[in-house]
């Protein structure tokens, strides 16, 4: 299973690169764009713990994955589709190991919302493939991307035409087999027109237990006066290591909110870097992450206020049981010009077990004087007050304690406005409690 | 070399006198560094053998070490071959003969923080009868001190008459493959200041570089050791408000505290080195490592910093507290005017249980000045019942500087409580408003608000240091307004 000690990450990536190649689709245009971005890749290498911004990042675990993307194989559709969601409403695209699978999708005929397979975009007309910006991969931060773009040779391509409203919602699904592949790597590029209207709630579930490594690359361009509402829900196997990058950028009058769930998986690292680069642009991220076991989740978010009275908000929650790691790092840069920018930071952490470990960083870099900008972190157990109000009232303690914890994380729960989807996180949030059947009761 | 080394020991013993004439060449060491010019520095200085040792492994460990790159700050590379490595103590007749040859900008400075008169000579170097003023008051207070059973001398001393107290406790708290600056500073470091205090001693004075003699050209390179023993307490003061004259470019100093069971030491630095024009050109290069070590129970370190000088300030008094109920506290002002830049904050490792920690940082930054606070908070598996608080609100005047905040909080007990908050924000125009409007002038009502916002942290110095800073921001702050 574990490749031969004596290559690096970046040498095994190079290796199961030129495996790969045959097999990957997309025709020599493509070909080459993944080759560009293997030579930067393997120029600039992989970061690793001496990088501030991966030092928490349990790099053992993720470099003992194997990185290469296995031939498409037959797929019991059957077992996905029962780990899908019921959202009626939603438009829904799924990708298994990285690569669209049409019969269980659902796409619009609407004209001025587009949605499509990476790859039968680059058959229809390889134009498509070129018009896609390659990834930035000259910061550190960034190379994960460019990772998933030197495999990726299917993806997601969402676009709205000005004025779109897809406000019925995009459900997109990554479900890796662990079977076919031990790696996926994936693209989305979501393109919102002006005044245009998305919500997508991204699902990220295994149909297997085998280990695997997935690698998502997600591109979000928003346009004058549009809104995008993002839900992410982690949801892997235990045994699923997953890396994504997030590069959003924000023009005028727009709206990005994310909420992000770290509710599955080995690991989840997730890179998320928006740019606020017209005025009065405005981004909102909620996060929760609940780590037991030996998981660890590793979020990550920088928003650059780029241009006068922008506004940033970044909520973040998280519980560390057993031996799980919990890292939060949000950093927030207000350029020279972002005159008029707010900006807020809050994380606020449970530890539950003395095995348990939490790192946050919320960080400030200001450039100009006429700014609001805060942060607060705190870390800590259960509140004793809190605590023996419901011994008081009869409640065993462990039932108390689930309790207290399951509304620690209803500040992110919370978030979320479609009442079956909320079900859906809390169900999984109380998964995760101890007495979880008596505190179904409560809920 | 044996032989030369003893008559330069001779040289560099000998006391100052009036028409004292030596030949400077003989005593400044060609720039560059190499393990020739380590223990030529030793020898120059007579040490014991186990000193040699440690600044020849410091050197070792120097050679392999790249300099830190991480910080938020910029500034041309240094060449460390260029620079001399050991300078014995000036001839003072080099020095303006009286304060009529000072310049006058420095004496309006001087006049500005109210300092006295015969101390602005000794500031401004002056080789004239004043400065004896200020040595035979230091002489009594070193009576007192000896009574005490307080040691209090220059390290050069400390390594002559006790070196078994240097041997067990130098390089305990920051060892010499720390970081890039302290193995330099282990490796050549030309003196500094060591105290001892007894058991269960309570100092009798607020010691103070200002009162040690010879404490005016220790060089770039200096270090301090503080041990206070069991039960005892001490209060140090480091530096002065008053800019000091000084032509050494980068500083790299180490000082290390160790508290025993129930010790407490406060440790008070101002800063006010040249922060370079208002063009950012020249300005000293403050490169610290300042690391307290709560080794007993019930032990206490509490830093206090007022750092308005300098262009470039790297520093970061840290507590460990590895004693039961050990207590660390950091409070600091940091200011970056003109083109200063500032990176500066602490660092709070919770070994023990029940140990607490505060942390109070005020950053402000005015013109093009960069001001970061790095802080970590570490809390380690073993220190049940651990508590910390991080408050550091960061002050901007003016478009063009910048205000940054980069805190750790790493926590592997769940019986810790860590808060942390830090807000960023400008003078607030109702403030203004309000002085303006009751006949307060911009300036003077920008210093009150400035000070006001400073209060946490002054109210920790000592009483007349406390009057001083106030009176040094208002002074490193002026033309910022406006």
């Amino acid at each position: 299973m574990s490749a031969a000690p004596e290559f690096t990450p970046v040498e095994r990536i190079e290796r199961a690169h030129a495996a790969a190649c045959g097999r990957l689709r997309g025709g020599p245009a493509w070909e080459a764009r993944r080759s560009a971005a293997l030579a930067r890749l393997v120029a600039g290498g992989l970061p690793d713990r001496r990088d501030e911004n991966w030092k928490y990042l349990d790099w053992p675990e993720l470099t003992r994955r194997r990185f290469e993307v296995g031939a498409p194989a037959g797929l019991a559709l059957e077992r996905i589709a029962t780990l899908l969601l019921d959202l009626p409403e939603a438009w829904r695209f799924v990708l298994v190991d990285g690569r669209f699978q049409p019969a269980l999708s659902r796409l619009p005929d609407d004209g001025s919302i587009r949605i499509e397979s990476l790859a039968s975009a680059a058959e229809s007309d390889p134009g498509n493939v070129a018009s896609l910006p390659s990834v930035p991969g000259d910061g550190v931060d960034e190379r994960f991307a460019l990772l998933a773009e030197a495999f990726a040779d299917d993806g997601a391509l969402l676009r709205l035409a000005d004025g779109a409203d897809a406000r019925r919602g995009v459900y997109l699904v990554h479900v890796s087999t662990g079977e076919s592949s031990p790696a996926a790597h994936a693209r989305v590029v979501v393109e919102a027109g002006r005044d245009s209207h998305l919500r997508i709630v991204e699902h990220f579930v295994s149909a297997g237990a085998g280990e695997c490594f997935t690698n998502l690359t997600c591109e979000l361009r928003l346009g004058v006066g549009s809104r995008v509402d993002h839900l992410r829900l982690h949801q892997q196997d235990p045994a699923v290591v997953h890396v994504e990058t997030l590069l959003a950028t924000q023009d005028r009058n727009s709206a990005y909110t994310q909420a992000i769930f770290a509710i599955g998986g080995r690991i989840v690292r997730s890179n998320l870097e928006v740019r606020l680069q017209g005025p009065a642009a405005e981004t909102r991220v909620h996060g929760l992450f609940m780590v037991d076991g030996v998981r660890q989740a590793d979020l990550y978010a920088l928003i650059e206020h780029a241009a006068p009275h922008t506004r940033s908000e970044q909520v973040f929650r998280g519980v560390a049981a057993d031996r799980g790691r919990g890292a939060y790092n949000g950093r927030v840069r207000v350029r020279e010009d972002a005159a008029k920018a707010d900006s807020q930071q809050s994380s606020r952490n449970l530890i539950l077990s003395p095995l348990a470990e939490i790192n946050t960083r919320p960080q400030l870099e200001i450039l100009t004087d006429d700014v609001k900008c805060s942060h607060g972190a705190t870390t800590g157990s259960l509140d004793a007050d809190q605590l023996f109000y419901l011994l008081s009232r009869g409640i065993d303690p462990d039932t108390a304690r689930g309790l207290l914890t399951f509304a620690f994380c209803e500040d992110v729960v919370a978030q979320v406005t479609e009442p079956g989807l909320r079900r859906h996180i809390e169900e999984l949030v109380v998964g995760h409690l101890p007495d979880r059947d008596i505190i179904r009761e409560f809920v | 070399m044996a032989s030369t080394s003893q008559e330069i020991e001779a040289i560099v013993a000998r006391k100052y006198r009036h028409g004292f004439v030596t030949d400077i060449e003989s005593e400044t060491l060609p720039p560059g560094l190499d393990e020739d010019v380590v223990r030529l520095i030793s020898a120059i200085k007579g040490e014991p053998q186990f000193m040699l040792d440690w600044r020849l492994k410091a050197f070792r460990q120097w050679s392999r070490m790249k300099e830190p790159k991480w910080a938020h700050v910029h500034y041309p590379p240094i060449d460390f071959q260029a620079i001399s490595y050991y300078s014995a103590p000036k001839k003072k007749t080099d020095g303006p003969k009286s304060l009529d040859e000072v310049d006058p900008k420095l004496l309006e400075t001087y006049d500005k923080l109210g300092i006295p008169l015969h101390e602005r000579a000794r500031l401004a170097g002056v080789a004239v009868d004043a400065v004896f003023d200020s040595v035979s008051v230091a002489t009594t207070f070193k009576e007192r001190l000896a009574e005490a059973g307080v040691i209090f001398c220059s390290f050069s001393e400390a390594v002559k008459n006790h070196p078994e107290l240097v041997e067990r406790y130098l390089g305990s708290v920051v060892p010499i493959r720390d970081n890039f600056y302290a193995a330099l500073n282990s490796a050549v470091f030309s003196d500094g200041s060591f105290v001892y205090v007894p058991k269960g001693v309570r100092c009798p004075m607020e010691l103070s570089t200002y009162f040690r003699i010879n404490a005016v050209n220790t060089g770039q390179f200096e270090r301090t050791l503080i041990v206070a023993d069991e039960g005892s307490h001490v209060s140090y003061l480091e530096g002065c408000t008053a800019p000091m004259r000084d032509e050494n470019q980068l500083h790299a100093a180490v000082v290390e505290l160790v508290a025993l069971d129930d010790a407490e030491i406060k440790y008070s630095t101002v800063q006010n080195w040249y922060p370079g024009d208002e063009n950012g050109v020249g300005g000293i290069y403050n490169f610290v490592t300042k690391r307290g070590d709560c080794r007993g129970r019930n032990s206490k370190i509490s830093w206090t910093q007022v750092e308005t000088g300098s262009a470039i300030t790297w520093k970061y008094p840290s507590c460990v507290l590895r004693g039961e109920n050990s207590v660390g506290e950091f409070y600091s002002v940091a200011l970056a005017n003109n083109y200063q830049q500032a990176d500066t904050g602490t660092k709070m490792i919770h070994m023990g249980r029940n140990t607490r920690s505060t942390i109070v940082s005020k950053g402000i930054s005015a013109g093009h000045g960069q001001n970061a606070y790095r802080g970590l908070v570490k809390v380690l598996p073993g220190a049940d019942g651990a508590r910390n608080y991080t408050q550091c609100d960061s002050l901007l005047m003016g478009g063009e500087c910048g205000a940054h905040t980069f805190p750790y909080v790493e926590v592997k007990n769940p019986t810790a409580i860590v808060e942390h908050e830090a807000t960023t924000s400008k003078i607030s125009e109702d403030q203004l408003f309000y002085c303006l409007q009751r006949g307060i002038s911009a300036e003077d009502a920008v210093n009150m608000i400035v000070n006001g916002f400073c209060k946490e942290v002054f109210k920790e110095l000592p009483m007349e240091f406390a009057v001083e800073a106030q009176n040094l921001l208002a002074v490193s702050l002026e033309g910022a307004v406006g």
